[in-house]
Parts: C-alpha cells; structure tokens; sequence
C-alpha cells in the first residue's frame, strides 16, 4: 500500500474507533446499577434493540470467515449459514420474545441463569448453564481476540498481538465501564455500519467483476458447482449447517438477554423482521466480495493468498478507493467487537451472577465485580488466544454448536412447553457440551465418528433435543413431585 | 398452551429430532433437511398454538409448506449436482431460486410476526390470565 492509501484507512479507522470510544464514555456515565449493566436499564425500544441483537449475532466469522468460505467454495455460507440465521431471528421473537420480556419483568432476571433457575427452580440447572455459557464465551471472546489482531495488524501495519491489544484495550475501557449500555449503543453505530458497507460494497464488487452475469460465466467454466446454491460443499454440510443456524440461533444467548432489555411489548413487534433484515444485508458483502474475489482469482487477476480468510482484505487494497477501504475495515472491526462485547458481559454475568447463586452464594457489589470480571475476561482471552491458540480454535468452533445445543432445548423449547422438566433440561445441557467436546476434539485427533459432511453441532442439537423431550416426558411425574407441584410458569402472574 | 396440544406437538418434535439424528447417521441429506424443516414449523405451531386458528394453522402448517415446496424444487433442479445452464437475472437458476425465493421466505417469519404480534399479544395475556 502506499503512503497515501495507507492514511486514509488508518484515518477512517481511527475515526470510527474514536466515536465507538465516545459511545462507551458516554454510556459509562449512564451505568448507576446491575440492571444498568446487565440489561441496560430495561430501556431499549424496538430499533435499537434488533439492531444490537443482529450485530452481536453477526461475528467476526461472519464477515471475514463468511467471505473466505464463498473465496473458497462458493455460496455455501450464504445459503446455510446466512439464510438461516434470518430465519432463527424469527423463530427467536415468536418462541420466546414475549415471553422472556415478561418475565425480565418478573424482577431480578438478568441472565440465562436467572432464566433457568426460575422456569426450572433449580441451581444445578443455572449451575449447568453457567459452565456452557463460560466454556462457549472464553471460545467466543479469544477466536475475536484472534481476529481483531489479524484486521488491526493489517490495517495499521504492526504485530498481530500489538494490533489485537489496541482493540481489546478500547473494547475494556467501553465494556468495563458502560456494561451492557455501552454494548448495545456501541453495537447500534456497528451494526448500521455494517449494514451500509455491506450493501455498497457488494454493488461495487461485482462492478469490478462485470456484472453478476460475467461471475456467473467465470464460476461455471471452472466448475459447475461453484456457481450453484450449495457451492463446493457437501449437501449434507448445508442442510445441517440450517438446522444449527435457524433454529440454533434462537438458543443464542447474545440474542435471548436483549428480550430482557426492551422497555416494553410493543417494542418487540418490527424487531425480528428488523434484525433479519439486517442480518441479510451483510450477506450482500459476503456474496458480492467472495463471488467477486472467487472470479477475479480464476481469472488470474488476483493475488495470490496464504488463506481464504484474506481475500476480503486483499480485495479491498487491490480494488477500492482507500476511504472505501478503511470503511469496509471498520465494519469488519464492528462485527468482531460487537460480538465481542456482548460476550464479555454475558461472561461477566455467569461469573459473578449464575455460577455463585448455583451453589446458593451472592456476590455483594455485583456492580463492581461484574467490572472487574469483565477486565479478567478480556485479560484470559487475550492470554488464550497468545498462549493456547489451539485451545481458542477449538472453543471458537464450540461456542455456537454449544450454545445452541445447551441453550435451544432448555431454554427456548422450556419456556413453551410446560412439560418441560430440571432433568431434561440438566441431561441436555451437559450431554451437549459433553457431545461437542468430545467430536471437536476427536476431530483434531482424526476420530470422526459421523458421516463426511455432518457438522457437529448440528448433531448436538439434534439430539440434545431428542434427549430433552424424552427425558422430561419420562420424567414429568416425578418432577412434578419434586417441585411440590407444576414446574413454575413461564410467565408471571403480574403482567401487563 | 394446553397440555394436550402442547403434548401432541412436542412428540412430533421428538419424532422429527430423531429421524433428523438417523439421517446424520446415515448420511443422507434428505432425511436431515426435511425433517428439519418440519421441525422449524412444529416449533413455530408450539410458538402460535393458542391463537386465532388462522393464526394458530397458517403460520406453521403456511411457513413449512413454502420451504418445504421450495426446497424440493431446488432438489428436483438438481442443487446437489448442479447443470450449470441457464441464467436468470445473471444467476444460475437454482441460485436464483435460493436467493430470489428461499432468501425471502426465510424472512418472511419475522414479517408474519409483526403482522400476528397483536394476536400473540392476546393470547399471551389469555395465558398469564389462565
């Protein structure tokens, strides 16, 4: 890159950092308690609240893995991966939107601990969550850690782990001090940032291809496959990566919180197709760069790459304008940290909330150590992601799989299913971290007991269902029992 | 939701994982895609089960039946091994069909929400009422 080009993406960058930065200021100012913290306040209306929830949905891997997946193979990601989570937006709002929202209203109910422990009455079971919600957050935080040093390295031209601390330092000084506040409204600006880059880019892309047409042409003289829906990857891997995306993503717990913070119902009406919405306009950037990127490369008129993950980078210093380019930059910087924002406080929230109150403790000043909890998450990801980078990458791949096969059964299908019992939903929980543990770690090690092409959480969350059903419909009776009657409703009595 | 209703689908559920986890097991795509998509409309029917039976039928039984119809269209054109002919706004047809058809019915969930939400509302204050 030259001087010049070099100046204006660092200035774009900087700028966007900076406002991002301003945003936490501001909402650190705002930060007075631990409903402040943990659910903003309960003062979200409806546009604020889906736009944070698709950003915190929309990860680093999204955008950047997104678009090397299509570099490599086509349109695989996008048919199904990127559909389908559109789809799990909607699902999420009718399952459970309302219902969470009344029960946030119930009083203290601030996590998916708080949430399991009061429809289930059990510690073991917001115990059990607590330790999937840990496990998938420290994957999470560290595989963004990771990222943020590769996009910062390459933006500002130093090490990785110099570029990676510089975005987590000004992720802490927002996150430490706004919480959830600072999340959310820092997310909002991310979030609409994405949104327009994604959607220009992608009209600019294939303007620099051609055409959609002459993409096309260039995709089927290589093979037929990469112009297709399911691109090069096997049908198998698309249909399942469906089921863990649309309905997986309804078990996400970045998403599920923000029904807690909503100010009232009526705010939940326009907000799935909201954030499905927007969730689908960052597929533009993915289709249009990684399709783009894919012909150039057939046609010879592309660099060569160390890896699928560069081509959206690569794409941007080769073709764009530099202010263009620090833009798609800072977008790609807005899906890492919104993310990662969201999870350090839903981390911070397992710590201090869920897993002392699963053996029946309370931390006085749940405000200050949520802080400090917070600095700590940021302080081990950065140390996994130097130190234990194999570590990262298997808690990376974990993390969704996880949550959706911990999260979806007892949480989601619970709050609609009265039948539901603790032991379904303790037996699924630890049966799906259980599940994805031992098949991600097998793979690495070459024990690869499914079929070519199932994707591990997928199978996770297939049974995890299957186990969360059957189990509660064995043990419904003696549940009952147990809880000296019907498990608690879903729903308080007091709504209005 | 009634215990009965609430009941009755949860068995399909139950059903449906179980024939989507055979289908991982024995590799076949089919056996996990459509068993998928039926369970996307049993949850929503789990989601909707004591509205209006407009509601209540044609949000579930409406939503699966498109992405089911769809997704066997794509099947019969052949999306697991494409032809490569034809075009369509510059898209191969399939693709086409994905981004142009499926792409909007996966969107249309959120859309049919905010269109039902009064409807949810009612029938959720019937039962925090109950």
């Amino acid at each position: 890159m030259t001087f010049e080009t070099n100046f204006w993406i660092i200035t774009v960058v900087a700028l966007y950092l900076a406002i991002t930065l301003g945003i936490g200021v501001w909402a650190t100012r705002r930060t007075k308690s631990v409903a402040d913290f943990f659910v903003a306040g309960r003062s979200l209306g409806m546009f604020v609240m889906a736009i944070a929830a698709f950003a915190s949905v929309q990860s680093g891997f999204g955008i950047l893995g997104g678009t090397g997946i299509t570099f490599a193979s086509g349109l695989a990601f996008v048919t199904g991966i990127g559909f389908a989570a559109v789809l799990g937006f909607g699902l999420a709002w009718f399952l459970v939107g309302r219902r969470l929202f009344y029960m946030g209203q119930q009083g203290e109910v601030y996590t998916v601990g708080d949430v399991v422990e009061r429809r289930y009455n059990s510690q073991a079971v917001r115990g059990a969550m607590a330790v999937a919600m840990v496990l998938g957050v420290v994957g999470y935080l560290g595989t963004q850690v990771q990222a943020m040093g590769v996009v910062m390295g390459a933006i500002f031209g130093i090490d990785t782990t110099v570029g990676a601390l510089i975005g987590l330092g000004i992720l802490a000084v927002y996150a430490v001090g706004g919480g959830t506040i600072a999340a959310v409204y820092t997310d909002v600006f991310q979030g609409l940032l994405m949104i327009v880059v994604s959607v220009a880019i992608c009209f600019y892309a294939f303007n620099v291809a051609g055409g959609v047409g002459e993409v096309t042409s260039t995709l089927r003289a290589e093979s037929a496959d990469l112009a297709a829906p399911f691109g090069a990857m096997p049908a198998m891997t698309i249909v399942c990566w469906v089921l863990l995306f649309a309905v997986g993503a309804a078990g996400q717990p970045q998403l599920l919180t923000k029904f807690l913070m909503i100010r009232d119902a009526k705010q939940l009406r326009w907000g799935a197709l909201t954030a499905g919405l927007a969730y689908m306009c960052t597929m533009f950037l993915v289709v249009g760069v990684g399709l783009t990127a894919l012909a150039l490369s057939l046609r010879g008129e592309f660099p060569e790459l160390s890896g699928p993950d560069q081509a959206l980078p690569a794409f941007l210093t080769e073709y764009t304008t530099p202010v263009f380019a620090g833009l798609v930059m800072a977008a790609i910087l807005s899906a890492i940290m919104s993310t990662g924002d969201a999870f350090v406080n839903l981390g911070a929230a397992a710590i201090v909330r869920d897993i002392p109150r699963a053996f029946g403790k309370e931390v006085r000043s749940e405000l200050t150590w949520s802080r400090i909890a917070v600095a700590g998450l940021l302080i081990v990801s950065v140390l996994f992601s130097m130190y234990l980078d194999t570590l990262v990458a298997l808690l990376g791949v974990f993390g969704w799989g996880t949550f959706a096969a911990a999260i979806f059964p007892a949480v989601v299908i619970g709050l609609v299913w009265r039948g539901a019992t603790r032991q379904g939903a303790l037996v699924s929980i630890l049966l799906s971290i259980l599940i994805n543990f031992v098949l991600e770690i097998g793979a690495r090690y070459g024990f690869t007991p499914l079929p070519e092409g199932v994707v591990n959480g997928a199978f996770a969350l297939a049974v995890s269902i299957v186990v969360f059903v059957g189990v509660s419909l064995a043990t419904r009776r003696s549940d009952d029992v147990a809880a000296g009657g019907e498990p608690r409703d879903v729903v308080p009595v007091s709504a209005s | 939701m009634s215990k009965h209703e609430s009941d009755r689908l949860v068995v399909a559920l139950l059903v449906l994982g179980c024939a989507a986890v055979a289908g991982m097991l024995l590799g076949s795509w089919q056996l996990v895609l459509y068993p998928s998509l039926l369970i996307i409309g049993v949850l929503l029917g789990m989601s909707v089960v004591r509205r209006r039976v407009l509601v209540a039928t044609g949000v579930p039984v409406g939503v699966t039946a498109l992405l089911i119809v769809l997704f066997a269209v794509l099947h019969a054109m052949g999306a697991d091994s494409p032809s490569g002919t034809g075009a369509f706004l510059g898209w191969d047809p399939m693709t086409a069909l994905y981004l142009f058809g499926l792409g909007p019915a996966f969107l249309l969930v959120g859309l049919l929400f905010a269109l039902t939400d009064r409807d949810h509302a009612a029938a959720t204050d019937e039962e925090i009422a109950r």
